[in-house]
């Protein structure tokens, strides 16, 4: 028998005879493996015959055995099916039988699962695909540091910086420049209809670069941008639909946009945004060579793709130099190149900035609720399974395998979980609905949409069977290694062979107290922190206030003095309505709807530089500054400490007036009265060169509720009214007045018919919408942990219950030998709060060490705040403590004579 | 697979059998089908009943210094469901020639 005597390892062929055979049903594996292995090596002894064993004919070998498996598989299937019908009734059986009992266990999993399925189908759109563009992860924006003028993270850059990037630059294969605007679109197939839309000016790479085809037409070329250049015009997908009806004919009509003639020459598919704003509609090219324009005018954002092989960090080397080169070059006329840098930001950084890690968060959140919900169904299943051990121990003596029950068991779990994931599915779906209810959509900056698609759909049902695994596999195992003989024997409660079961429990109580402790305090910091932010003070007064919009076309008021016009006549009309205290006209709000949650809230477009200081000590600084009309801060509830408001006088051709606020006074001005003081102008389309300082406002939130105050240059209408196109107007109402909108929309129609107005709020909704984000953030917070101290509850409360429940006896027999009720209630309540204590305990150590994952998304409030983390532990202990009283005060009632009786 | 329907691969195979490779490693060589079709489709015609399976006689397996193979033969049953197959395939009988021919075309 000679062939039995050579090394099998070295033939793998036979190896993998060998390892199929595993699968294969016992009672045929033999005569299998015998069929296969003779085969084989008499294939084996004709290479030999003939040409000795080349790898041409170790390679025909391999392909022989691979159709084992196949062959294995084969044999397989009919038995199992039969196997996994059988369990699935005997499961659907044991569920009405103790319904209770699985009712509470696929709550539980639903909860858990639930959480996960919503988390994941925001994180899916927002996380994992939030762009259109074709491999989004390479593009990204670039940032400006000035910090002789004050700019930190700026966005905007003059058409001479951008050609400079773009040409000087070896990292990017291109680089695009654009510009978000405001226009009025009109057309001469809906006549006396003109429609604000949200648009940007692109240069000519951008649609290359994005790499989104259009679905009609031609995106926007180079050969499209530069002057002399009939201008074209790309429109979005909704547009397109709602104003020309989704007719193929759309290319090559002509519109307007604030007067100026546009051809349009392609549409973008349904999903297409890009911009600051998700509502971008329509794009075209730089009228203008960017070249020839001032290198001080920045007015536009930059965004560019990495080359395939180049990485960041030489992306910011590479941006370095361009700045070092700037620095010499142009230091002589700009100044503000003196130290100046340029770093690339990733776009999902930038648009998503600390969403992103708030969502992270969030899922590591409800990865851990999802644990602790299978801790909690692994824990009862146990507790069945070790009252199960007798009915398992007979199976077994009756000829199951133990492969067969723990095959049996793990079917039953799939089919819980399937049923707790159906569960979660709908929970899901209608906290979904909740939140979408309450949370505008400017909370998701990326402007996807949020639903459950089937992506979702299969996260969900790899989640279940996740969980039926974890929680599935523990009594299952356990179930194998209880012995035989004395299951048969003991009287099902409390035999040795479950006493690691019951450790295992413990534990798992702990875990789960620990656990929600850290999603508590996290819930607990983002509710003070929340607190906190809207106890900021506005510093005017914000009721009864509604803001709206205009954006004046440049071909129609071009002139300052028609556009003061326009503003006074507005004006005028609004006053006389019903209901309206006054109104007044300025350049921003004083609250934007734009959360601070990245960088796109930092809007530097109404920043300009001033020379502030006597000549010698002279220093440019870039300061916020605000155009508003005379009586503005009356009307706002503004205090004027000192000095005058704006007159109707104010206007060109007078000398420069502003009015500064008390932080900006406090800074450059603090031992000296600010009033007649002159500032000079270093912005080009300021009206004078030099201006005098007229009053001091206190001051008031800007743009957003975080930010803290900066020195603020308020200019009078009637001299800046030319720098702006869009202005917002501020109407105080003596109460609510639902048709007030409407009525103020008519008034300024009728003065000027293509004039729409929008985005009309009232301050409130503005300042709701601006914390939008971080609510959506804290109340998910809060959810998960109130789910997450549910779930713990249930847990510590089924563990005292069931240790109740198997100690009747032992209780009985102390109570009969004398001991007090008082007694037993400590005995009981103390083994219980021993793990919820030393539960707290970790959980807080662990917090202390957690809580830095959500320090971006607080405010005012520390990571460590004493009172949180103290009054958690005392909330979760109080809990806990009535989760054991409950099930202790049960075992006090225990008849002593009855305990002893029952079995 | 109902009794009195071959598939066309099942019905090559029973006719391998038939034309005399009996060897699950013969039949994969003649009819260039893999292994993971010609096995289970061998035990799928011995559950049918068309074809039996038999261990090869231990003498002749030792004396090639190698363990015994399983050999499949055709049995009645099987031979009138391959001529019902025949019927409907008609290039079957053209595709192998008989093994007795081929052994009577070597020794003539």
């Amino acid at each position: 028998m000679s062939w039995r005597g050579r090394k099998i390892l070295l033939r793998p062929w036979l190896r993998m005879i060998g390892l199929v055979s595993l699968i294969v049903p016992r009672r045929l594996r033999a005569d299998w493996r015998r069929q296969w292995e003779a085969d084989l090596k008499f294939h084996e002894s004709l290479h030999q015959k003939w040409r000795g064993n080349s790898w041409r004919d170790k390679r025909d070998l391999l392909r022989h055995s691979s159709g084992s498996f196949r062959d294995a598989l084969l044999l397989q299937p009919k038995r199992l099916e039969e196997e996994i019908f059988q369990d699935l009734r005997y499961g659907v059986l044991r569920l009405r039988k103790q319904p209770g009992f699985f009712v509470v266990i696929i709550l539980t999993l639903g909860l858990g699962i639930g959480a996960n399925t919503a988390i994941f189908s925001i994180v899916n759109p927002v996380l994992l695909n939030p762009f259109p563009y074709r491999d989004h992860s390479r593009l990204m924006i670039i940032g400006q540091n000035l910090p002789q003028i004050g700019v930190d993270r700026g966005l905007y850059f003059s058409g001479p910086e951008y050609i400079d990037i773009r040409e000087q630059n070896r990292s990017f294969e291109h680089v695009a420049a654009w510009e978000q605007v405001r226009r009025n679109l009109t057309d001469e197939t809906h006549p006396g209809r003109p429609e604000p839309i949200m648009a940007a000016k692109v240069s000519g790479e951008l649609f290359r670069m994005l790499g989104v085809e259009p679905v009609l037409g031609q995106a926007i070329t180079a050969a499209d941008q530069g002057p002399n250049i009939s201008p074209v015009l790309v429109i979005g997908y909704g547009l397109w639909q709602r104003r020309f009806g989704g007719e193929a004919g759309v290319i090559g009509r002509v519109v307007s946009l604030d007067d100026e003639r546009y051809t349009i020459t392609g549409v973008m598919p349904p999903n297409f945004r890009f911009g600051f704003r998700n509502d971008n509609e329509a794009w075209f090219p730089f009228p203008m060579d960017l070249n020839q324009l001032s290198r001080a005018e920045r007015a536009y954002c930059l965004i560019a793709r990495l080359k395939t092989d180049v990485g960041a960090e030489q992306a910011q080397s590479d941006l370095r130099l361009i700045a070092r080169q700037w620095e010499k070059e142009f230091l002589a006329l700009h100044p503000e190149y003196a130290g100046a840098g340029l770093t690339p930001i990733a776009l999902i950084e930038f648009i998503l900035g600390i969403v992103r890690q708030a969502l992270l968060a969030l899922s590591a959140a409800v990865g851990l609720i999802l644990l602790i919900a299978c801790a909690n169904v692994a824990g009862l299943l146990l507790a069945n399974a070790i009252i199960r051990e007798k009915e398992m121990a007979i199976r077994i003596a009756l000829g199951a395998g133990r492969r067969r029950i723990v095959q049996q068991l793990l079917t039953e779990s799939v089919l819980i979980s399937l049923c707790g994931g159906a569960l979660g599915l709908l929970i899901a779906y209608c906290g979904l609905q909740l939140l979408q209810a309450i949370t505008p959509a400017e909370a998701i900056p990326t402007g996807a949409v949020i639903k459950i698609d089937t992506t979702v759909l299969f996260f969900t049902l790899a989640v279940s069977l996740l969980s039926a695994l974890i929680f599935g596999l523990w009594p299952a195992l356990h179930t194998r290694r209880s012995s035989l003989h004395q299951s048969l024997q003991e009287t099902g409660r409390d035999s040795d062979a479950s006493r690691p079961g019951k450790r295992a429990q413990r534990w798992l109580i702990v875990g789960e107290v620990a656990v929600s402790l850290i999603l508590l305090v996290m819930a607990g910091l983002m509710l003070r922190s929340f607190g906190r932010l809207m106890q900021v003070k506005l510093g005017f007064n914000s009721d009864n206030l509604i803001t709206a919009r205009l954006n004046l076309p440049r071909a129609r008021y071009q002139s300052l003095e028609q556009r003061a016009d326009f503003y006074l006549r507005v004006i005028e009309r609004v006053e006389r309505l019903p209901g309206v205290k006054g109104i007044v006209v300025a350049s921003d709000r004083p609250v934007s709807d734009r959360a601070v949650i990245s960088h796109l809230a930092m809007n530097n477009r109404d920043n300009m530089s001033f020379t502030i200081g006597a000549a010698e000590a002279a220093v440019v600084h870039a300061l916020n500054t605000r155009t508003v009309s005379p009586g503005y801060f009356r009307l706002m509830g503004i205090p004027l400490t000192s000095g005058q408001d704006f007159t109707n006088q104010d206007t060109t051709g007078k000398p420069g007036a502003i009015i500064i606020n008390r932080t900006m006074a406090n800074r450059y001005w603090p031992h000296e009265d600010p009033i007649g003081q002159r500032i000079k102008a270093e912005s080009t389309d300021v009206c004078c060169e030099w201006l005098s300082i007229r009053g001091v406002v206190e001051d008031t939130v800007q743009g957003s509720l975080l930010t803290p105050t900066q020195p603020e240059v308020y200019f009078p209408l009637g001299q800046m009214a030319a720098r702006y196109r869009r202005m917002n107007l501020l109407v105080r109402t003596n109460a609510s007045i639902p048709e007030l909108p409407n009525l103020i929309r008519r008034e300024v129609l009728a003065i000027d018919k293509d004039q729409p107005i929008y985005d009309l709020f009232t301050m409130n909704e503005l300042i709701n919408r601006s914390v939008a984000a971080r609510r959506f953030a804290m109340w998910m917070l809060v959810i998960f942990a109130g789910i997450a101290l549910t779930l713990a509850t249930v847990g510590i409360y089924s563990l005292m219950s069931y240790t109740v429940a198997q100690n009747t006896r032992e209780i009985g027999i102390r109570m009969a030998l004398g001991g007090q009720r008082k007694d037993i209630l400590m005995l009981i309540v103390s083994q219980g709060m021993v793990l919820a204590t030393s539960g707290i305990v970790i959980g807080l150590g662990a917090s202390f060490a957690l809580t830095w994952l959500i320090a971006g998304l607080l405010y005012g409030v520390s990571t460590t705040d004493a009172i949180t983390f103290g009054g958690v532990a005392v909330i979760l202990f109080g809990v806990a403590l009535l989760a054991c009283c409950i099930p202790a005060r049960r075992a006090t009632k225990v008849d002593p004579i009855t305990a002893l009786k029952c079995e | 697979m109902g009794k009195n329907y071959l598939s066309y691969t099942m019905a090559l195979i029973l006719q391998a059998v038939d034309n005399g490779y009996r060897y699950g490693f013969e039949v994969m060589s003649i009819t260039g089908l893999p292994s993971g079709t010609v096995y289970p489709a061998l035990r799928r015609l011995e559950d049918a009943g068309l074809a039996v399976s038999r261990w090869e006689d231990p003498g002749v397996a030792q004396q090639e210094q190698r363990p015994a193979r399983k050999y499949y033969e055709m049995t009645g049953e099987g031979s009138d469901v391959l001529l019902e197959a025949r019927k409907r395939f008609k290039l079957l009988e053209q595709l192998q020639p008989q093994l007795e021919s081929k052994l009577a075309d070597e020794k003539g």
